[in-house]
């Protein structure tokens, strides 16, 4: 297989028969080099350093510094090698996370060479590509703080106290209705008052009736 | 029958009273070799001057010919401004000559002036004793007041002595020892007074060291009131004179009521704290600190403005008594309300304190002349005290052995919890370790059996034999995902939980609604467990809530050691708190047992048809 581009390439992965498998199935494409395998998470900053690899495929279990470590400090210095996980771990929530801190793309190991070469000659510092990954479905639903709905945090616990607090219960009497420790109520009390910003019941009687929550 | 009985008893009556009248009548004490002791009461004759200008002037207001008329007449004078001038005649009838002592059981008179009449009508002074005397000056170094006596063989002498007992004192009964005897008495009373008095500071000590050892207040207020107390009784017994401050006048004037401040202070504080009023009926205990605040300035008052005090000490005694008086009834009233909670206590409680008040009642009628001290030999406030002291610290004893068993019992308790989950734990791993052994032997090892064979045709299908390996890829991913959730490390606490949500829901129908504030970072060991918990509380969740939707909070704890508070509430049917904390299932026992093992706690409540909710609190470790 050809591409235009020469590329220089180094594996970073503890396990010495992936990364010879890997090594093999490379060698497919003709103007890759690779110019190096570390199998210890903390011989990767020098090695890059020294080398200024152009493509780095990266494990995150590593013994040592872990990938997500590793990919922090090469971004202190170096923002244009691209820089590829390459994990056993499907979870999105990893690939989210690599994402941010700046990795090109979350390769999960079982990759196929099409995937393999896209992220090796085809994307550019600034992108980002991601294999199937499980679990994309159904995904939690992440709520964000909202300047504009302040009932946007409260969840549905927290409302039904709201609820009694309007009613006028007492803490001890929403700690015998609801079997829950006086403290408990305390502490939810008080992260509803945080979460709406009051401080009084009356202010949160208020805001309850603006909400229709009552 | 009955008539019998009733003449009996008339006979017995008319026989005492004629005993008793004959006693009285013989005015002049006969003492022979048999000699031990007797009361002076039966052989006086006394009258009383109201006005006391010194002794010279009582003697030239009365006629001692009046003297010898009453000799009938008990000598009872209770409360009394008064000065008593007593009269009485002892003959030695003795072969030999004899050493008398005169004892006046009071410790705390003003002045004592003893006479001996010359002729019918003329007296010289003998001996002279009093509190405004400094202790070595008295005629014989003893708490009381002792006058020595001497008469020759076959001698009668008329004496007469003069009391000035001021208001503030009380009753003095007087007798007449033989010196052997009265040194025998001594030696006994010694004894005695040596044993309660070492048993109080006994108490008081310990119960100080474990009352601070414990930080038991109630064990600590015990040790001040059992101090107070007997430092009173001390004082009051007229020994505080005799070894504390024998060359003092004035303190021997003023410590006294001051000590009786300082325990009846430490009375109410104890009684309070005694019945646990402090935990259990804060009100009384209120209205009690009030009483004790009030005499706590009292008693600081009577200290700091000490000539003021003891200028008005009649209305400061007055104000001591009506405390005494308005107390009595909360302690009645707080023992009563609060024996069904605790009703051994507040029976020793009773008793201890009826046998003081009976005691002090006692020794108050005699002091007002009521009852005759010469029937009560002994000290009754003493006695009453030493049951009081006994009760009390039988109580504390009993208390202090069953926190002790109940703490180990609770320890072995523990103990058999703690290995009951070692050993569920085990079981577990174990469990886990069969059940992922036979999967990577069963599944994974007879699939790639299976595909080895395959690659062994020519004919083979390689798009077939991809799909069933990334199938054994992807299970062999999720047996390491479940045997070690490695990547909590790398992804942190937050999105850990939120990847474990989604792979959780992963083909249901729930909807989570997950909102989590930036926390800090969590030892690994806190995030493991709590990990897990949540783990299970989601496989929870998914396998028997029935809920469709979850809300999963995670928010940062108030301190920094705090770390976070975890949310999780479902809309699911429910159950029975109840049912769960008489019979709570291990899988929710192995929860608390997580969370807690990193010092976190966990609250789950339920109510049946009303989801579940459980809170989390964890800290950084």
């Amino acid at each position: 297989m050809n591409d235009n581009k020469r590329r220089t390439v180094l594996i970073v992965d503890d396990q010495n028969l992936f990364v010879e498998g890997l090594s093999h199935l490379l060698k497919r494409f003709d103007n890759l080099d690779i110019i190096g395998t570390v199998d210890n998470g903390n011989d990767v900053i020098s090695f890059v350093k020294k080398n200024s690899p152009d493509v780095i495929l990266l494990d995150l279990n590593l013994p040592g510094k872990n990938g997500v470590e590793i990919l922090e400090e090469i971004r202190a210095f170096d923002n244009e090698v691209i820089i590829s996980i390459l994990s056993m771990y499907a979870d999105y929530s990893l690939s989210k996370k690599c994402k941010k801190i700046g990795a090109n793309a979350y390769l999960t190991k079982d990759a196929d060479l099409d995937e393999l070469r896209k992220v090796i000659f085809e994307i550019g510092p600034n992108d980002f590509y991601h294999s199937k990954l499980i679990f994309e479905q159904n995904r939690v639903q992440s709520i964000k703080q909202d300047k504009f709905n302040k009932f946007a945090l409260i969840t549905s616990r927290e409302k039904e106290i709201i609820r009694m607090l309007v009613k006028g219960l007492t803490s001890p009497e929403i700690s015998e209705k609801l079997f829950i420790s006086l403290a408990t109520v305390q502490t939810h009390r008080k992260n509803i008052f945080n979460k709406l910003k009051v401080k009084k019941v009356s202010e949160l009687i208020r805001l309850a009736y603006e909400n229709n929550l009552s | 029958m009955r008539t019998i009985f009733h003449k009996g008893f008339l006979l017995l009556l008319i026989l005492f009273l004629s005993w008793r009248f004959g006693m009285a009548q013989t005015c002049v004490l006969v003492v022979d070799s048999s000699f031990e002791q007797a009361s002076l009461s039966n052989y006086v004759s006394y009258t009383s001057v109201k006005s006391f200008q010194g002794f010279k002037n009582a003697l030239d207001s009365i006629e001692y010919s009046d003297l010898s008329k009453h000799c009938e007449k008990e000598m009872s004078p209770g409360f009394s401004e008064e000065v008593f001038l007593i009269s009485f005649e002892i003959e030695n009838f003795n072969n030999s000559n004899y050493d008398y002592f005169l004892e006046l059981n009071n410790p705390h008179i003003d002045s004592i002036v003893l006479f001996e009449f010359i002729g019918s009508n003329d007296v010289i002074e003998i001996g002279v004793a009093g509190d405004r005397m400094l202790f070595n000056e008295r005629p014989i170094e003893n708490r009381r007041f002792i006058f020595p006596i001497a008469l020759k063989k076959g001698e009668v002498k008329k004496f007469l002595l003069v009391v000035n007992k001021r208001n503030a004192s009380v009753s003095f009964p007087t007798y007449l020892w033989s010196k052997e005897e009265f040194e025998k008495l001594e030696k006994r009373n010694g004894l005695f007074y040596l044993l309660y008095f070492g048993g109080v500071i006994f108490i008081f000590l310990f119960s100080m060291v474990i009352g601070l050892m414990m930080r038991n207040v109630r064990m600590l207020s015990y040790g001040l009131y059992a101090g107070s107390m007997g430092l009173y009784l001390f004082i009051a017994l007229g020994f505080g004179f005799q070894y504390l401050y024998p060359n003092s006048i004035t303190l021997n004037n003023t410590l006294r009521t001051q000590i009786l401040v300082i325990s009846l202070m430490t009375f109410v504080l104890f009684s309070s704290l005694f019945m646990n009023l402090h935990k259990e009926y804060k009100r009384q205990h209120k209205v009690l600190m009030i009483i004790f605040s009030f005499l706590v300035v009292l008693s600081l008052g009577s200290f700091i403005f000490e000539s003021f005090f003891f200028q008005h000490i009649i209305f400061f005694l007055n104000v001591i008594y009506i405390l005494l008086v308005l107390t009595l009834p909360i302690f009645l009233y707080s023992a009563y309300i609060s024996y069904r909670k605790n009703p051994t206590l507040i029976i020793a409680y009773l008793i201890a304190l009826s046998a003081l008040f009976t005691g002090a009642i006692i020794n108050t009628l005699i002091e007002y002349g009521w009852i005759n001290e010469d029937n009560i030999p002994f000290n009754t406030v003493l006695l009453g005290s030493i049951v009081e002291l006994f009760v009390f610290s039988l109580t504390f004893i009993t208390e202090i052995k069953t926190i002790n068993d109940k703490k180990n019992s609770l320890l072995q308790e523990q103990a058999k919890q703690q290995k009951k989950l070692v050993s569920a734990y085990v079981r577990g791993i174990e469990e886990e370790g069969g059940r992922i052994s036979k999967e990577l032997h069963d599944n994974i090892g007879s699939r790639l059996a299976i595909l080895k064979n395959q690659i062994d045709y020519l004919d083979i299908d390689r798009k077939k034999i991809k799909d069933q390996v990334v199938d054994i890829f992807s299970d062999v991913r999720q047996i390491s995902d479940e045997l070690s959730p490695s990547k909590i490390q790398i992804l942190g606490i937050v999105p850990s939980i939120e990847e474990l949500f989604s792979q959780l829901i992963a083909g249901t129908d729930i909807k989570v609604n997950f909102y989590a504030d930036e926390i800090p970072d969590l030892n690994n060991d806190n995030a493991i467990q709590i990990y897990r918990v949540i783990q299970e509380i989601i496989q929870n969740i998914v396998k028997h809530s029935g809920a469709t939707e979850v809300d999963c909070q995670i928010l940062k704890g108030e301190t920094n050691d705090e770390g976070a508070l975890i949310m999780i509430d479902d809309n699911g049917k429910g159950f029975n708190t109840h049912d769960i904390d008489k019979n709570m299932g291990f899988g929710l026992k192995n929860m608390r047992f997580r969370i807690e093992s990193v010092g976190g706690k966990i609250e789950i409540s339920s109510n049946e048809g009303h989801g579940t909710h459980i809170m989390i609190w964890c800290v950084r470790g």
